[in-house]
């Protein structure tokens, strides 16, 4: 990227005192790279027509450790009136690490300025190493967070006004199944840029990088790029996903083709676009906040209203069709949304990684409802949480693009709702798992006992006082079922806990009246369900056992009534069993 | 499926005037997916209050059928009556409900809030569900008998239960003619009789109700009118006149027609 522009400037022998050795400033040629807002260019080349030469001007420094903070550092410098004699000492009291210098006329206005500062800056770090650390890290997270400054109230409130839009419009493309609509809208904005640069440079030379233009053609070529994919799945046999990589690559293919024409325009400057690549969330303006706060006012707002509406179409489109609503006109607006919020999110993340931005948040909320209110509100959340906390732990590591933290953050969220989230977390579906497996536990321990008494009175159907005064011993009990020692001593201590068995000896065992009346339940339950598989489904006996191990766990109340009504089976009533039941001859199959 | 135009021609089908009072009249339609024609020159005119079984073999166009007349696909020629006049302008009067497996079931709203759909429309653009209506989503829902599933999230629900919930959706928008694609498919018999009850409830309010059927052993038991689809129209009438063995194979040829019935078989014994 650095080589894209360079151009030299001198920095007169104020500097010459300050860091004896280890920083050749004074008449040095310092690179000013990605220097997008003309006026501060010009400035700084000393081209603009009011301002004329760095003479007389002031110094404006940069300390790098702090990207949001560095600005209005600068700004304060600018503020205070600090000459370039001054200023040497100005750095050592400030124990700024890095500098980066500039020349500008104080009386510019200041936005502009932090612009081009800190573009100036994320180009230096590796280029000026001076030897001073950095300030500790905690004190630099304090100031961060305190929203001391300036310059980190605008990227912050920004960063997290896109996330948490972004968020609540990707919750409605994951639910549409065009999770990567997102990218290729992002991808598909990269010819945009160039066309309108070139658009504008052709108009009027010089013009070529104003804000409003460039986002013009972004969102034209983006919203081209989503339809298109939308046409070619309506009108062709290609599937989407073919679809959407074709329109993805093409599109950026012609961006890339056309940067490169960009480049060759005579005194055009392409520096500064390709900021839409990776971001700038550093360098954001309060203009650009202004922008995103009205684009998401407008944004949640239209989702408010259509939530009906987009839910409707995300789970029926066929029905809300045959009902008469335009799924076409709503599947544009959506894209519409998709693409608005993917130009703006351009600037801060960059258009690689849009698509994070629109598709964690909604994933991560999934795993935490099943509500789709709630899902979309979460998704905001997380989008607003990840932005926030990228921002500022880019403002902790400079050197770190801020687009690319703030999407890690978000994977970090997206991961923690992977293990615990409430609905469908890892964590909360390995516990009912275990509960599941001891409830099946359970129901074979009280039927293998029932069945091993049943064995012994031989074809009675035993009394619930029989069952109970029965001792069972671990040995009559493990040829039952394949079991070992172990887990029988495990089923068996869960039962005494839940007061189904006592222990009445060392591995001998006794079943409590409530554990009697659960087994006569249990035991019932599973023969109606094998009487059920041998009338209808015509199953062999022999098989039926397995069977109804399987389905019995699954069992509800209302289907055993189904059961005992269509079998015609008395109410309380315990049928045999169909097969041999009881030790060593289990397990036919 | 491609053997079937070698049918013979139905002639005794054909309705020579299309009364303006019947619930659908499909006139002369021909319906085409991709340049192939799916469904040909059907004409048909249903009658009022009865329960009318689409009947056919896969790839019959059953679905295109219902489809074609809620204008979800588009027609090659042909026009479609809905009491008289074109579908868009009787929307209010039809309720579809859609094959289960046409929507995935893992989305975040609950039972009652797919029923809610139904009443959209009713409630037009940007009016969020109020009180009021939720509680005529409750009511469908409880006709279908999950009144009290209407918070379950739907992944939640048994196949046969989410049919019901479609089911649901399609009785709160009170409409006067039905469109079912296989309600029956894949459902448990306490779903079975649940829908069957529900037709037969809304026959005896009036409504009439055209239901995509597969399974051919209940289609008299179910249904007093039938309609044999290939492609295109076999015959139509009176189940007890047009259910018979000669319009069966005719509908699904020789070696379809047993090939079905094994099936049919099989998925009796496994019930």
């Amino acid at each position: 990227m650095s080589a894209m522009l360079a151009m030299a400037m001198c920095v007169g022998g104020g500097l010459e005192a300050f860091g004896k050795g280890s920083l050749q400033i004074a008449n040095c040629k310092l690179q000013i790279v990605d220097c997008a807002i003309p006026l501060v260019r010009e400035l700084c080349l000393g081209t603009h027509p009011q301002g004329t030469h760095p003479r007389g001007t002031s110094l404006l420094c940069v300390p790098s450790c702090e990207l949001p903070v560095l600005a209005a550092e600068s700004v304060w410098l600018v503020k205070q009136g600090i000459s370039k004699d001054a200023f040497p000492n100005r750095v050592r009291e400030r124990g700024w690490s890095r500098v980066a210098v500039c020349t500008g006329r104080p009386q510019r206005p200041i936005r502009n300025l932090q612009f081009a500062i800190c573009s100036l800056q994320s180009s230096f770090p590796d280029r000026m190493p001076f030897a001073q650390p950095s300030p500790p890290i905690f004190s630099r997270l304090l100031r961060v967070l305190s929203l001391r400054d300036y310059n980190t109230r605008v990227v912050l409130l920004g960063t997290t006004l896109l996330g948490i839009t972004a968020g609540v419009v990707g919750t409605f493309m994951l639910l549409r199944k065009r999770a990567l609509v997102g990218d290729v809208v992002g991808h598909s904005a990269l010819p945009g840029i160039a066309v309108a640069f070139l658009v504008m440079e052709g108009v009027s030379p010089g013009t070529g990088k104003s804000l409003p233009g460039l986002l013009t053609g972004a969102f034209v070529f983006g919203l081209a790029g989503a339809v298109s994919v939308m046409l070619i799945g309506r009108y062709s046999r290609i599937k989407p996903d073919a679809a959407m990589a074709m329109t993805l690559s093409v599109f950026y293919g012609l961006g890339a083709a056309l940067f490169t024409i960009v480049q060759k325009v005579p005194g055009g400057n392409a520096a500064g676009l390709k900021t839409f690549l990776n971001g700038k969330t550093a360098s954001l303006t309060a203009d650009d906040v202004w922008l995103f706060a009205s684009v998401a006012a407008v944004v949640l707002t239209l989702t408010m209203l259509l939530l009906k509406e987009l839910t409707l179409l995300c789970f029926d489109d066929q029905f809300a069709a045959a009902e008469g609503w335009p799924v076409f006109g709503l599947d544009t607006l959506l894209i519409g949304l998709v693409v608005t919020v993917t130009i703006i999110g351009l600037q801060s993340v960059g258009l690689i990684l849009v698509v994070a931005t629109l598709i964690i948040p909604p994933a991560s909320a999934r795993f935490w409802t099943d509500d789709i209110r709630w899902m979309t509100l979460g998704a905001g959340l997380v989008g607003g949480l990840s932005s926030f906390g990228g921002t500022v732990m880019s403002a902790l590591f400079p050197h770190v693009a801020a687009g690319a933290v703030i999407v890690l953050t978000g994977a970090c969220l997206f991961t923690v709702s992977l293990c615990f989230g409430a609905q469908q977390g890892v964590a909360i579906h390995w516990l009912r798992q275990r509960k599941l497996r001891r409830d099946v536990g359970r129901v074979d321990l009280l039927r293998a006992m029932f069945e091993l008494l049943e064995h012994q009175t031989r074809e009675a159907v035993p009394t619930l006082e029989q069952i109970v005064v029965r001792e069972f011993s671990l040995a009559d009990l493990l040829p039952m079922r394949s079991w070992e020692p172990g887990a029988v001593r495990g089923l068996l201590s869960i039962a005494a806990r839940d007061g189904l068995v006592r222990a009445a000896g060392h591995d001998v065992w006794q079943l409590t009246p409530s554990g009697a009346e659960e087994a006569r339940r249990v035991v019932r339950n599973h023969r109606l369900w094998e009487m059920y598989l041998t009338q209808y489904a015509h199953i062999a006996p022999s098989h039926v056992d397995r069977d109804a191990d399987l389905i019995e766990h699954v069992l509800d109340p209302d289907l055993i009534a189904e059961l005992s009504r269509q079998l015609e089976h008395a109410e309380d009533d315990v049928p045999a069993s169909s097969h041999t039941t009881g030790g060593g001859s289990q397990a036919p199959d | 499926m491609t053997e079937s135009t070698a049918l013979p021609v139905p002639a005794e089908t054909h309705a020579v005037e299309h009364p303006l009072s019947s619930p659908l009249s499909i006139h002369d339609m021909t319906v085409a997916y991709h340049r192939r024609p799916v469904i040909w020159d059907v004409d048909y005119d249903a009658p009022t209050g009865q329960l009318i079984a689409i009947v056919g073999p896969n790839g019959a166009g059953k679905s295109t059928l219902i489809k074609a007349v809620l204008d979800l696909v588009p027609k090659v020629s042909g026009e479609v009556r809905v009491f008289g006049l074109p579908y868009a302008k009787q929307r209010s009067r039809v309720a579809y409900v859609p094959q289960r497996t046409s929507v995935d079931w893992d989305f975040p709203v609950s039972a009652q809030d797919v029923v809610a759909m139904g009443l959209y429309r009713r409630l037009g653009w940007c009016r969020p569900v109020t009180k009021k209506w939720r509680k005529k989503a409750r009511e469908a829902l409880d006709r279908v008998g999950l009144a009290d599933f209407a918070r379950r999230q739907i992944s939640q629900l048994s196949g046969g239960q989410q049919q019901r919930v479609f089911l649901a959706r399609a009785l709160v928008q009170e409409a006067d003619l039905y469109l079912m694609d296989e309600p029956f498919a894949g459902v448990d018999a306490a779903t079975e009789r649940a829908i069957l009850h529900v037709l037969q409830d809304l026959r005896s309010t009036g409504k009439t109700a055209l239901v995509v059927h597969h399974d051919l052993q209940t289609v008299s038991d179910y249904f007093d009118h039938v309609l044999l689809l290939n492609m295109r129209l076999i015959a139509a009438g009176p189940t007890t006149e047009v259910f018979t063995d000669e319009n069966l194979r005719r509908t699904y040829g020789g070696r379809l027609a047993l090939l079905d019935q094994v099936g049919t078989r099989l998925a009796e014994g496994q019930r």
